[in-house]
């Protein structure tokens, strides 16, 4: 059985398609959505979804969230005394996701699709790979997450040739992807986005706002540096992000060493703060209509996914954009793990969904840096191989020529990217070419560039005169890891304990209670340490009913109290 | 890749989208892509070419616009606002004349603001739209006598350029020269800004940075400024870095003074004094060898050897020149910044004192070639600790003692020869130690 995992930045989700359907599983607390944040435990156990979350605050230094921005990056992220790459941390929520999907299915799993952004890079697609391999998880597909989004709204749909537009903001990316559905092809025409801009960057407008107001109240450097009193406003953010919808004014309120600070979030300056945000918004949308080649007003359809297009500025600004209103009427939140479900079920053949055939997109050009004789040699340009928004798999030729008498060695080094300079690219590898010297021009190879279907780039480049070949898949990159440190990174995550997915239930209550009792004052403060202490109490005597009781008496108390806070 | 297209998607050649579609998926199930990625491609690729067949021939080709682009200049609908086509281009093209306008009346920062709040109107919000107003405007703003940057800088951020410059070229015809353009004043622009902060409350390597900028973007020649201010070496690594920043860039923004680039181009050149020096040291050199053969050779006819000689001596005289211009070039202004020329000046500089000096003391003073060689070796030990001066002082410490003390008839020669040999194998050693170095 192969399932479809939507590995978010905010949230992930993991799906399967069964009995003709994609249907999500739910995790140890019985819903879809499970926090991507990763934390230790006062043992040095894992700590993985929603207990992690309620612990940001409460224990900020042994707790991390949104890593997968720093996917494909060298950046090391410590959780306590130990420290993580973004893979490992991703594997570690994948294995919880592929935890609860054994249990779901009741068989083990061993093959997993996994969605990632459009507009992710080789770098960062490979990071993922490595990821679910960490998880042991034999990754057999990456999807793109608005393609999965496009096939959970379009395998069932009745008309039978419509194009329509994905508009995929996500926790910490945005993609744009314009497809077209006929004869039970699903063929992606153009995929755009930016890898760096969410839900999570408005939510950091609403903080840096929230902090400017509480700076009038409170140290600077305090707010800038101590962690609890940042997920504290990093939460209050997100409530009146939400909120927005519903109330032009949204209050705040910050406990703080035992004094209450409060303050407001007004909509209007959150809108007049996103302004440059929205700019952004726009571009993406712009070059994937010009890409495909397909006016606005052909489109049969305009689909919001992603939390973030929750956000009523998103919609009215796409609805203004395009002169009508989106879609939206599939949680968007859940769209792309039904839809990495579904593309699960095509690759194993499902006999219900035989008859899509999907062909995605590359996102980026791809190719080589090269030197142009204008008035001097000048070097830094780059020579496309394969144009963006190529049908993948592909693979294109290019030849190339020595520039120098006698030259014996050629170095072809491979750059992505939209700018004809390749310092304004991105650089992916390089591999050395010996070539037989003689003079210039009469050496020739060609270089050809291999795109596979998930994504991942193979550059081989030959001799014109002997057809010696060199080739290499780029993996250079100080982002992705080697093969070597795969199998390391393998065992040191094998000896850490994930925590027992039967507890999960009553470390959140405790982890939830822990939280609010920090967040209170006063007299439910009190009600809420003894809360703490009793119920410890009683997990320690391990009668699983009067556990279950209590357990249950206590959500609705603490929702009770949360409600009222906010 | 010669394969028939048609046999390819397995139907008769035709015109028809649908059926060539319809052909494509039925062939999609048989090379499926994650099968067969060979066939795969090649059914894409004849694909496409079937498609691009069936548009050349149902869509006239369009003559080639000035602008690549101008085809797509046909204006949208907006159903929303439900204005014809026409009339939206017409109020597209009135939005351009009337920041043209402001532009040239009230000035770039007044024009930037009028395009932000007209961003806001439904007309530019609208998908389409604002591609097609770069259309109307972009051509006309490029006609402007004085480039408008900073809202050029303001567009390219909207519509990220230089980030996507493929496309933009691919757009307009004179894209790339125009971002070559904004990239340059992007460097002038961020050096100027730097140049205006004030030095109170900066770190040491920001107060460098600020100084440098000012030097490089000032419209005055360097001979102005205060030299104080350039003893300090690290300084000038400083402007080294930013020049080669200007340089790494296709063209060099207008708004620069050219003359102050060169002087600071120069000025940062540690190899610019090579050439002249060598000559007029090779040919000094010369002279020694000279006298040294008329004397030896022919005692009686001393004088029309050195006739002789003389004649030899316009070479000579040229190189002395040659040394002359080099002083006045790069000594004289470095003068009073000894320190910066110690770092900076060419070691050749120190081989030019040396060996003048020595010949100065041989011919003038008469002194010992020992004592000469000695003290020189001693002064570039001291003053640079030179590999060079080690080297001399190897040769002196064994050559010279074995002349003077065996007085071997004819060894001068070979004591002569050793010396030019050996100053060449200097000034070649350090220019390949010193070009690598930089």
């Amino acid at each position: 059985m192969i399932i479809g995992i939507d590995l978010g930045t905010t949230n992930s989700l993991v799906a399967v398609w069964k009995d003709e359907q994609a249907r999500l599983i739910p995790n140890a607390l019985g819903k879809y959505l499970t926090p991507s944040v990763v934390g230790l435990d006062d043992n040095g156990d894992i700590l993985v979804g929603q207990v992690a979350k309620e612990r940001l605050m409460t224990h900020s230094q042994q707790t991390t969230a949104h890593f997968k921005r720093y996917m494909g990056t060298q950046k090391v992220i410590a959780l306590g005394k130990k420290s993580f790459r973004a893979e490992e941390l991703s594997a570690l929520v994948l294995k919880v996701l592929k935890q609860d999907a054994e249990v779901f299915l009741g068989e083990a799993v061993t093959e997993a699709v996994i969605t990632v952004p459009a507009y992710f890079n080789d770098a960062q697609r490979k990071a993922t790979k490595v990821a679910g391999e960490l998880a042991g998880l034999q990754v057999s597909r990456l999807i793109n997450e608005p393609t999965a989004a496009a096939l959970a709204y379009g395998v069932n749909q009745k008309r039978d040739e419509q194009t329509i537009l994905v508009f995929d903001l996500g926790g910490g990316t945005y993609d744009v992807t314009v497809l077209e559905f006929f004869d039970g092809v699903m063929e992606v025409h153009a995929s755009t986005g930016d890898n760096f801009l969410g839900g999570e960057d408005f939510t950091t407008l609403l903080i840096e706002e929230s902090k400017r107001k509480l700076g009038k109240f409170m140290d600077k450097d305090v707010l800038d540096e101590n962690k609890g009193i940042l997920s504290v406003i990093r939460n209050q953010a997100e409530i009146a992000k939400q909120n927005f919808a519903q109330q032009k004014v949204v209050e705040s309120k910050l406990v703080w060493q035992g004094q209450t600070y409060h303050w407001q979030l007004e909509q209007k300056r959150f809108e007049a703060l996103s302004e440059e945000l929205l700019y952004r918004l726009r571009t993406p949308i712009e070059r994937a209509l010009r890409d495909s080649r397909i006016k606005s007003s052909e489109l049969d359809d305009i689909i919001l996914v992603g939390g973030a297009t929750r956000m009523q500025m998103i919609k009215r600004m796409v609805a203004t954009m395009f002169g009508r209103m989106p879609s939206c009427h599939i949680n968007p939140d859940e769209v792309v793990a039904l839809g990495a479900a579904m593309q699960a079920g095509l690759k194993s053949r499902d006999s219900a969904l035989k008859e899509v055939v999907l062909t995605d997109v590359a996102p980026y050009t791809l190719g080589i840096e090269v030197v142009k004789h204008e008035r001097h040699l000048n070097t830094g340009f780059f020579l496309p191989v394969i144009e963006r928004n190529t049908v993948i798999p592909a693979s294109r030729v290019k030849d190339v020529y020595t520039v120098n008498d006698y030259q014996k060695l050629v170095m072809v080094r491979v750059y992505q990217g939209e700018s004809h300079l390749v310092k304004e690219n991105i650089f992916l590898g390089e591999l050395e070419v010996n070539v037989p010297a003689k003079k210039v021009g009469e050496v020739g190879i060609d270089v050809r560039f291999t795109y596979d279907i998930n994504g991942l780039l193979e550059v081989e480049a030959s001799l014109h005169d002997t057809g010696d070949t060199v080739s290499v898949v780029i993996e250079d990159n100080p982002g992705v890891l080697t093969k070597d440190e795969i199998a390391q990174r393998l065992k040191s995550l094998e000896k850490l304990k994930i925590h027992p997915r039967d507890e999960t239930e009553n470390r959140v209550v405790l982890a939830r209670l822990q939280r609010l009792y920090e967040q209170n004052l006063g007299e439910l403060r009190q009600v809420l340490g003894d809360a703490l202490s009793e119920f410890m109490g009683i997990l320690d005597y391990q009668d699983p009913e009067m556990i279950t009781e209590m357990r249950e008496q206590l959500e609705e108390f603490m929702d009770k109290i949360e409600q009222d806070y906010y | 890749m010669d394969i028939n297209i048609w046999q390819e998607l397995g139907i008769e050649p035709t015109q028809d989208k649908k059926t060539i579609k319809r052909a494509y998926s039925q062939r999609l199930k048989q090379v499926h892509p994650e099968d067969d990625p060979d066939g795969f491609q090649r059914l894409r690729f004849a694909y496409e070419q079937a498609l691009e067949q069936q548009q050349y021939f149902t869509k006239p080709i369009p003559e080639r616009p000035m602008s690549p682009r101008l085809e797509k200049q046909k204006p949208a609908s907006f159903r929303f606002v439900r204005v014809s086509r026409q009339e939206c281009y017409q109020q597209l093209a009135d939005y351009v004349s009337i920041l043209l306008n402001v532009l040239q009346t009230k000035g770039e920062q007044i024009a930037i603001a009028t395009l932000k709040q007209w961003l806001q109107q439904p007309i530019l919000l609208h998908i389409e739209s604002r591609e097609q107003f770069e259309d109307i405007l972009l051509p006309k703003l490029i006609q402007l006598p004085q480039l408008p940057y900073q809202l050029l800088l303001f567009l390219d951020r909207l519509g990220h350029w230089r980030k996507e410059s493929l496309e933009f070229s691919r757009r307009f015809e004179f894209g790339e020269d125009l971002l070559d353009k904004i990239r340059a004043y992007l460097i002038y622009y961020s050096l100027a800004r730097l140049a205006s902060v004030s030095l109170k409350q900066k770190n040491k390597v920001e107060k460098r940075k600020i100084l440098a900028a000012r030097l490089l973007v000032s419209q005055y020649r360097p001979v102005y400024f205060r030299w104080k201010k350039l003893l300090r070496s690290d300084l000038l690594d400083v402007i080294k870095q930013l020049l080669a920043e200007i340089d790494s860039e296709v063209v060099v923004s207008e708004y620069f003074n050219q003359a102050t680039l060169n002087w600071w181009r120069e000025a940062i050149k540690p190899s610019s004094i090579t050439w002249s020096v060598i000559q007029g040291l090779v040919l000094l050199l010369w002279i020694r060898l000279a006298v040294d053969i008329s004397v030896e050779l022919n005692h009686n006819h001393f004088w029309p050897v050195f006739l002789l000689l003389m004649i030899a001596y316009i070479p000579i005289a040229w190189g002395l020149i040659k040394l002359k211009q080099a002083i006045n070039h790069y000594l004289l202004p470095k003068f009073r910044i000894l320190r910066l020329w110690l770092r900076y000046g060419s070691p050749l500089v120190w081989h030019s004192v040396f060996w003048t000096g020595f010949l100065l003391g041989l011919f003038v003073f008469n002194a010992s070639i020992d004592l000469i060689f000695l003290s020189g070796f001693l002064a570039m030990w001291l003053l640079y600790g030179a590999w060079d001066a080690i080297i001399l002082g190897f040769i002196i410490a064994i050559i010279a003692p074995a002349v003077n003390l065996f007085s071997i008839p004819y060894f001068w020669i070979a004591n002569d020869v050793l010396l030019l040999l050996s100053g060449f194998f200097i000034i070649q050693l350090y220019l390949l130690v010193w070009l690598k170095r930089d």
